[in-house]
């Protein structure tokens, strides 16, 4: 199910008029537990027997995990449960891509096999419950958390609708305690969480689907060059559509949460206000970076090893990052070029410039030359193949003159003023929460705010189309 | 990603032993200090008015509640009917004009069967033929309505609706059911009249070889339940849409003539089609539906009778209906040249359901087993 869609309304209605009633809290917790796995299952219901699979086994393991004192038999149990998830991750979302890269380096050697085609279907969400339930059996084998006591809470904690299909990924500690006792959202938290339901609304179908998509999905789709002006108007777009697009699910996991009582942590802080890129990681889905960071990057040694192991060790990440976005080597470029720039700046920030508080105009060129190098990448993310990447390049580099234009006067109108709203309102949103922005506006502005948002999404009238991160 | 800056990692490196940063704290979000209460009321009442004068002004611009819209989940229901109803269903495919001219309750009326409306706006019926085809529950009877210009197209790559209604998933189908309920009701919502679809109805000056939206496909259509779907009655009485849309049917329909060779591939692929639908009791004829005016000046310089209908007809041993050949099917009112209007498609379609009632064989079968049935 989708957040932009008439059956979630109903749905949604349904479980806050279940959670308001003067339930045991057992049972309310009973509720959304059922609630999440129809909302999965109303996407593809088989594949909830992989949901229910992970979850078991990672409960399971995690208590075995706990349960040893022998280190290897505490690593064995780690294996299994890293072996599953992986695997199962490994199996829907690589099996086609691992196939592919091993007839084209078998032909590379003169063994033509040409095995028979997988028709693999990607169970929706895979990468983010797989992502929070890995995260649980790691701390429980780090010792960070004690095993959660009841399959019941774990399987709400992996399963819970609001962030089950595209995140934001969740750790134990930000949602079990919360499950511990009975919780219903107060007047304030509820109104506040419909607000956020409006706004990452109007982000994704009024924005995402509305404006940016019918033009990145123009240009990056003609089978010919475009010119140079096309594409990068082409590439703003992406880069407005993946932010609202993704933004906009996040926050809308957010109200709904909180609608039910629950406190979920931002995903994203104005990223394309970002001075640099450690910054850009500081503010884009900053649970999948903080993931990386505490379950990869550290592991493996983090900035601990030396200058070299360092930069090796963000590159991998970086690259491993990439891969997690999808099964084609443009996923891994984009990561690979992540890396590149973060190497870059640290280096440059260690070498080369004293990096503290620049002057206000300093700011501005590095956000402007940090958002310009982050649309490059894009372009890796939204290409289908690495030659249509490429090709995309050089028309952004004006190497494709006689190219013919092809996007008509309204789209490039809708893309202009809404990519240079976004970035200045990211520009001011910078520093700023949007609590407080809200906390100080006039309530009349406010209002007249809300209730625009909302009217332009009921006018727009999404088509329902699912948000770009379901697919990773 | 925060790799290299983190202060977390800096509190790691004090604790060698734990070489992890910390979990992240019990958080509660903060709510921004507003009188909510207040909010709420003012915006709702916002929200309402604004509702309130955009649903006026569509009305007033012609749309109307119980337009259903149509779409590829309603496509998807009506295919299901196909599989769920009797073997020996009638239904229909091909392009809009075959959608637009038919009258469903005047095929009931007169021959005690509602057919299924499978035709797609702009649709090619190829595919779909091909779907049925391929469907061994189907043996009924197949009516394909065809502009040659669609059917003689390029089907591509398979529709959409295929796809869709092979991978529908509960959500979707039951959102179909819901956006339905709600278009009983509001007029608004017509995908056709979005806020982005009405900013491409402004003639936007365009850069040199960039066709906009304004000289796309606007609504030409009403639909309601089972896919019954008509001219918009709007085409016929406003002079400014109804030109419009002539002025895009010619720009599209304009091209060079079919060659011979694209005819005979065409019709010997769907010759194999029909054959396998015949094999198992089924039937398939071909309608032609109007068209008038400069453009079926164009077909019939695009697509000469003899070349092109006369052999498919004769290529696959089907009997079918040429609009021009019959007396009743003349002289009905097409507002945009391309389809009739909703009274005229009453007329065409009482006039070719009798016509096939005389000369098809299936339904004349069915015929007199349904009264038999009925009788007894």
């Amino acid at each position: 199910m989708v957040f932009n869609s008439l059956t979630f309304v109903v749905f949604f209605a349904i479980v806050l008029l279940l959670h308001n009633l003067p339930l045991p809290w057992s049972v309310k917790k009973l509720n959304l537990l059922i609630a999440s796995y129809l909302f999965y299952a109303a996407w593809n219901p088989p594949f909830i027997l992989l949901l229910w699979a992970s979850t078991i086994v990672d409960w399971l393991v995690a208590r075995q995990i706990n349960r040893q004192v022998v280190p290897g038999r505490r690593k064995a149990w780690l294996f299994v449960s890293l072996g599953l998830n992986l695997g199962f991750l490994g199996f829907f979302k690589y099996g086609n891509f691992m196939l592919e890269n091993w007839q084209t380096l078998m032909a590379g050697i003169g063994v033509h096999y040409q095995p028979p085609k997988w028709d693999i279907l990607l169970p929706i969400g895979i990468s983010f419950y797989t992502f929070h339930s890995m995260s649980y059996t790691l701390d429980v084998y780090w010792r960070r958390v004690e095993p959660i006591k009841k399959l019941f809470d774990f399987a709400l904690f992996v399963g819970f609708f609001t962030q089950l299909v595209a995140g934001p990924i969740l750790r134990t500690s930000d949602l079990v305690p919360q499950f511990m006792s009975p919780r219903t959202a107060t007047r304030k938290q509820l109104c506040w969480g419909l607000a956020l339901i409006t706004l990452g609304l109007f982000e994704k179908v009024v924005l995402a689907d509305g404006v940016f998509a019918p033009v990145a999905d123009t240009v990056f789709g003609v089978p010919f060059p475009v010119g140079m002006v096309d594409a990068y108007l082409g590439t703003l777009a992406f880069s407005g559509q993946i932010f609202c697009d993704f933004a906009g699910y996040s926050t809308v996991a957010v109200g709904a949460a909180l609608c039910l009582g629950f406190s979920i942590p931002n995903n994203f802080r104005s990223p394309y206000a970002a001075i640099g890129f450690s910054d850009f990681w500081r503010r884009w889905h900053i649970s999948l970076s903080t993931w990386l960071r505490d379950y990869l990057y550290i592991p493996i040694g983090g900035n601990r090893k030396g200058e070299v192991r360092t930069y090796a060790n963000v590159m991998t990440t970086m690259l491993l990052g990439g891969l997690w976005h999808g099964a084609n080597w443009t996923f891994v470029i984009w990561g690979g070029l992540h890396g590149i720039y973060l190497v870059a700046e640290r280096w440059l920030k260690q070498a080369v410039v004293r990096w503290a508080l620049p002057s206000p105009f300093v700011k501005v060129v590095l956000a402007i030359v940090t958002f310009v190098l982050v649309n490059v990448t894009w372009v890796f993310f939204r290409a289908k193949t690495l030659s249509a990447a490429v090709t995309m390049l050089k028309a952004m580099a004006g190497l494709h003159p006689q190219a013919p234009a092809i996007l008509p006067t309204v789209n490039v109108l809708e893309t202009v003023v809404c990519i240079v709203g976004l970035v200045w309102t990211q520009w001011y949103m910078r520093d700023r929460t949007l609590e407080d922005v809200v906390t100080q506006a006039p309530p009349a502005v406010l209002a007249a705010a809300w209730a625009s948002l909302a009217f332009a999404v009921i006018i727009t009238q999404g088509t329902g189309d699912a948000f770009i991160y379901f697919q990773f | 990603m925060h790799l290299s800056i983190s202060s977390s990692e800096s509190d790691v490196q004090q604790h060698p032993a734990v070489e992890l940063s910390p979990l992240p704290m019990r958080f509660e979000r903060p709510i921004p200090f507003v009188s909510w209460t207040r909010m709420v009321l003012l915006t709702s009442y916002i929200l309402f008015v604004l509702l309130v004068a955009w649903e006026f002004e569509m009305r007033r611009m012609g749309l109307q509640p119980g337009d259903l819209d149509d779409g590829r989940g309603y496509w998807a229901v009506e295919r299901r009917k196909v599989d769920s109803g009797p073997r020996d269903s009638v239904v229909i495919v091909g392009d809009s004009r075959i959608l637009f001219d038919t009258d469903l309750a005047a095929w009931q009326r007169l021959t005690g069967r509602r057919p299924i409306q499978l035709a797609l706006m702009g649709g090619n019926a190829q595919p779909i033929l091909h779907d049925l085809a391929n469907d061994e529950h189907f043996a009924g009877l197949l009516v394909i309505g065809t502009a040659e210009f669609s059917y003689f197209a390029d089907p591509g790559p398979p529709p959409e609706v295929i796809r869709y209604k092979n991978s529908e998933s509960p959500s979707q189908r039951s959102g179909i059911h819901l956006y339905r309920t709600l278009s009983r009701y509001c007029a608004f919502l017509d995908s056709n009249y979005t806020l982005f679809s009405l900013l491409g109805h402004y003639d936007w000056p365009e850069r040199n070889g960039v066709h906009g939206p304004y000289m796309g496909v606007w609504k030409i259509a009403e639909s309601y339940d089972d896919r019954q779907s008509y001219l918009w009655q709007r085409i016929e009485h406003d002079d400014y849409l109804r030109e419009h849309a002539r002025r895009v049917w010619i720009t599209i329909f304009t091209g060079p003539q079919v060659t011979t060779g694209s005819v005979e591939q065409i019709s010997t692929r769907t010759k194999s089609d029909i054959d396998r639908i015949r094999a198992r009791g089924g039937e398939v004829v071909w309608i032609r539906p109007p068209s008038s005016g400069p453009l079926l000046e164009i077909e019939r310089v695009r697509y000469p009778r003899q070349k092109v209908w006369d052999r498919l007809l004769q290529a696959t041993s089907s009997f079918g209906i040429f609009f021009e050949d019959y007396p009743a099917m003349q002289h009905l009112r097409c507002p945009d040249g391309s389809h009739l209007s909703k009274s005229s498609a009453v007329a065409f379609t009482e006039a070719y359901v009798r016509v096939l009632r005389e000369h098809v064989g299936f339904l004349r079968d069915r015929a007199v087993a349904d009264s038999t049935r009925a009788s007894e």
